[in-house]
C-alpha cells in the first residue's frame, strides 16, 4: 500500500535529523570512540610509566651540564635529546616518562584509598541512615570545606613532602565526593523491594550492602573514578608546583612545569611538554569517563 | 472444601509498631492479634495504609529502620517468641521457616544478578546443600513455580523477563528452602487478572502439597474468598474483625467490614453507582477517642463516642463464632444489615 500524504499534513512529517553542529559532530566522534583515547591514554601514561627503565634515553636525574637548556629536535635541538634538556641538562622526554610513573601511582593510589574510604562511609549513611548519617555527612561538608592545599600545607610542613603525604592528601580531597554520590545512590535503592527481599530472606546487613546494594551503585563508582584521575593528576601537578609534592630530583609532571616558569620566555619547552603530557592525559580520560557514563547508564541499557 | 484443622503454627498477640516521625510517635500497628493454623490460609484486609504490611513486616522484624520500631507484643511460632530471638536466630527464620513475597515483581529481583544465582542465594543462605547441586536445586524451585524452560531461564536476568515471570521467580526463591509460613504481602496486586489467578491458582497447588501456611495479604476481597480460611479486616493499625472466611462474608459484624463488602463491584446486581465509604480512616496523628471507625459508621451510638469498643464475641447462625470490635455487639445477634 502506497498512501499518499494527506494534502494538509505539514511538510516536517519527513523528519530529517537536523546536522549537529560541524565541531559538535567532531566530539561526539570522539566520545563513540574511546579507543582513541585509550590509545592516547596507554600511550601517554601507562607504557612509558612501566617501560620508563628501558626505553627511556636518558637518567631523569643526571643532568649533564653541557646539554643545559637545549631545544627540542625541529627548534634547533638534535635526536641526543628530542624534547629538549631543562636548565640542569636532563633530558625532558625522559623526565617525563618517568613523572609518568609517579602520576600513575598517585592516581591509582589515592583514588583507591579515597575510593575505598568515601564508599564504605557513603554506604554506612545511606543505608543506616539516623545518627549513622547525620556524623558521616557532617564529615563529608568537614571535607569539603577544608581548603585541599591548605591541608596539604599542614601535612608538608609536619612530614615533609613525599609520596604517602600526597596520597593522604589525594584520599582526603576525594572521599567526601565518593561519599556524597554513594549515599545518595544507596538512599533509593534501599527501598527496592529486592533489598526488602534480601532481608526477608534472612540476609545479613553486610550482605545486603556488599551483594545487593554495591553492584548497583558500581557503575557511578567507576565513572567517578575515571573522571577523577584527571583532577587528581592536576591536584598531584598543583602540589608539586607549591613543592609539596614528590620531593625532588624524583620527576613529577606539576613540578616539571614549575621549574620552567621563570625560564618561560628564554626556553618554553621546559614547561610546555609536561603541560602537553597533563593535558592530554586529562582530556583522554574525561573521554573515557564520559563514554562510560554513556555506556553504563541503566537508563540507556539494551533490554 | 474444609480443610482438617491443624495446629495453631503462628501467633501474634498485642502487636504493637510505632513510627518515629516529625508528627511525633505514631503507632502504625496497635494491638494486632492474629492467629494461623498449620495448613490453613489466612487473609488480611483493609485500606491502603492501615497497617497491613507494617503488621508483616513487624512479624518478621525487619520493620524500616530507623522510623519504625516494634514496641510491644508477641509472635509465638513453633513454641518460641521471635521477638526474643537475637538477630542472628532470626535471619535463620527469615527465609527459612517463615518467609515473604513482596508486592513489586518489578523491583523485588536484584537487576544485575541472574535468576538462578537469586534463587540458589536464598537456598544457600539455609540450607546446607552443596555447591554443584544449588543449581539444580533452584531450577526444581522454578520448576514447582511452573517457569517454563527453566533449565534456560536461570541464565537470564530480571529484565528479561515478564511482571508475572518475575512474580513467580520471587515466589520461587520464597518457597526454595520449604518455609513453614508464607507471607504474601499483595503478591498479585501489580499483575494483571489472568496471571493473578494463575499465581493464585499455584500458590493452593503448592499449598496443598507442602502444607504451607499462608498469610494473604490483600485489599481484594474476591481474592480473600477464593483463598483463605480465616480472614482479618484491618482498619487504622487494629484490627475490627476476624473469623472465618464464611462467617465474616455471610453475617459481617463490624460495620466497617460491611462497607467494605459493598465497596466490591458485582456484576450481579445492576447498580448505578459502586458504594464507597464516607471520609477517610482517621490519620495515625489524629486518632478520635472512642471508636475510630464511628465518623463514618452510619450505626455509631453514644458510647461509640467515649470508648473503644473491646472484642466481642458473636454468635453465628451456622455455628461457627467469630470475634468483633463494635458496642452493636452485646447484642450479641447483631449483624450489619445491608445498607
Amino acid at each position: 500500500m502506497n498512501n499518499p500524504p494527506p494534502k494538509d499534513a505539514p511538510s516536517e512529517t519527513l523528519i530529517v535529523p537536523a546536522q549537529p553542529h560541524s565541531l559538535r559532530r567532531i566530539w561526539l566522534k570522539l566520545r563513540s570512540y574511546p579507543l582513541l583515547s585509550v590509545f592516547v591514554l596507554l600511550v601517554l601514561l601507562v607504557i612509558p610509566a612501566l617501560t620508563a627503565d628501558w626505553l627511556a634515553p636518558h637518567d631523569p636525574t643526571f643532568g649533564v651540564i653541557m646539554d643545559r637548556r637545549l631545544p627540542p629536535v625541529f627548534f634547533g635541538g638534535t635526536w641526543e635529546y628530542p624534547l629538549g634538556t631543562d636548565r640542569l641538562g636532563r633530558d625532558i622526554l625522559s623526565r617525563i616518562m618517568y613523572g609518568a610513573r609517579v602520576s600513575l601511582s598517585i592516581s591509582l593510589v589515592g583514588i583507591f584509598v579515597g575510593g575505598f574510604l568515601g564508599v564504605s562511609l557513603g554506604m554506612l549513611a545511606g543505608y543506616f541512615r539516623g545518627w549513622t548519617d547525620i556524623i558521616i555527612m557532617r564529615l563529608v561538608e568537614i571535607s569539603l570545606a577544608l581548603p585541599a592545599i591548605l591541608l596539604a600545607l599542614v601535612l608538608a610542613a609536619a612530614n615533609g613532602p613525599s609520596f604517602q603525604t600526597i596520597i593522604i592528601v589525594v584520599a582526603f580531597v576525594l572521599w567526601a565526593l565518593y561519599a556524597r554520590q554513594v549515599r545518595g545512590e544507596v538512599l533509593s535503592i534501599r527501598e527496592r523491594d529486592y533489598v526488602a527481599r534480601a532481608r526477608v530472606a534472612g540476609a545479613s546487613h553486610f550482605r545486603i550492602m556488599v551483594r545487593h546494594i554495591l553492584p548497583n551503585v558500581a557503575n557511578t563508582i567507576i565513572v567517578l573514578a575515571t573522571l577523577q584521575v584527571g583532577s587528581v593528576i592536576i591536584l598531584e601537578a598543583a602540589l608539586s608546583f607549591l613543592g609539596l609534592g614528590i620531593p625532588r630530583p624524583t620527576p613529577a609532571w606539576g613540578m616539571m612545569v614549575a621549574d620552567g616558569r621563570q625560564l618561560i620566555v628564554s626556553a618554553w619547552w621546559i614547561s610546555f611538554f609536561p603541560g602537553l603530557a597533563i593535558t592530554l592525559t586529562v582530556f583522554s580520560l574525561n573521554l573515557l569517563g564520559d563514554w562510560l557514563r554513556d555506556r553504563l547508564d541503566p537508563k540507556l541499557e539494551q533490554v | 472444601m474444609p480443610k482438617a484443622i491443624g495446629e495453631t503454627i503462628l501467633l501474634v498477640e498485642n502487636l504493637q509498631t510505632e513510627l518515629h516521625t516529625n508528627m511525633g510517635v505514631l503507632r502504625a500497628v496497635d494491638g494486632v492479634s492474629l492467629s494461623l493454623r498449620q495448613g490453613e490460609t489466612l487473609g488480611i484486609v483493609g485500606e491502603s495504609g492501615c497497617g497491613k504490611s507494617m503488621t508483616a513486616l513487624s512479624i518478621l522484624g525487619v520493620v524500616p529502620k530507623p522510623a519504625a520500631h516494634v514496641v510491644g507484643g508477641r509472635v509465638m511460632f513453633n513454641g518460641q517468641d521471635l521477638r526474643t530471638l537475637s538477630e542472628q536466630q532470626m535471619r535463620r527464620i527469615r527465609g527459612g521457616s517463615i518467609s515473604m513475597v513482596l508486592q513489586d515483581p518489578q523491583t523485588s529481583l536484584n537487576p544485575v544478578y541472574t535468576i538462578g544465582s537469586q534463587v540458589t542465594e536464598a537456598i544457600a543462605l539455609h540450607r546446607d546443600v552443596p555447591r554443584r547441586s544449588l543449581m539444580a536445586r533452584a531450577i526444581e524451585a522454578l520448576r514447582q513455580v511452573r517457569v517454563a524452560a527453566p533449565e534456560q531461564r536461570v541464565k537470564d536476568y530480571p529484565h528479561q523477563m515478564s511482571g508475572g515471570m518475575k512474580q513467580r521467580v520471587s515466589g520461587a526463591i520464597a518457597i526454595s528452602c520449604d518455609p513453614q509460613v508464607l507471607i504474601a504481602d499483595e503478591p498479585t496486586t501489580a499483575l494483571d487478572v489472568t496471571i493473578q489467578s494463575q499465581y493464585l491458582r499455584l500458590l493452593r497447588e503448592i499449598q496443598e502439597k507442602t502444607g504451607l501456611s499462608i498469610i494473604f495479604i490483600t485489599h481484594d476481597f474476591g481474592i480473600i474468598a477464593s483463598m483463605c480460611d480465616t480472614v482479618a479486616v484491618m482498619y487504622a493499625g487494629r484490627v475490627v474483625e476476624s473469623g472465618p472466611v464464611r462467617a465474616v462474608f455471610d453475617e459481617p459484624r463490624h460495620p466497617y467490614t460491611r462497607a467494605l463488602l459493598n465497596s466490591v463491584p458485582t456484576m450481579d446486581r445492576n447498580v448505578k453507582r459502586l458504594y464507597s465509604i464516607p471520609g477517610q480512616p482517621p490519620a495515625l496523628w489524629d486518632r478520635p477517642a472512642g471508636c475510630w471507625y464511628r465518623q463514618r459508621c452510619p450505626f455509631a451510638v453514644p458510647r461509640c463516642e467515649t470508648l473503644y469498643p473491646p472484642a466481642i464475641t458473636a454468635k453465628g447462625t451456622g455455628g461457627s463464632d467469630h470475634v468483633a470490635n463494635c458496642w452493636k455487639l452485646e447484642d450479641s445477634t447483631w449483624i450489619t444489615p445491608k445498607s
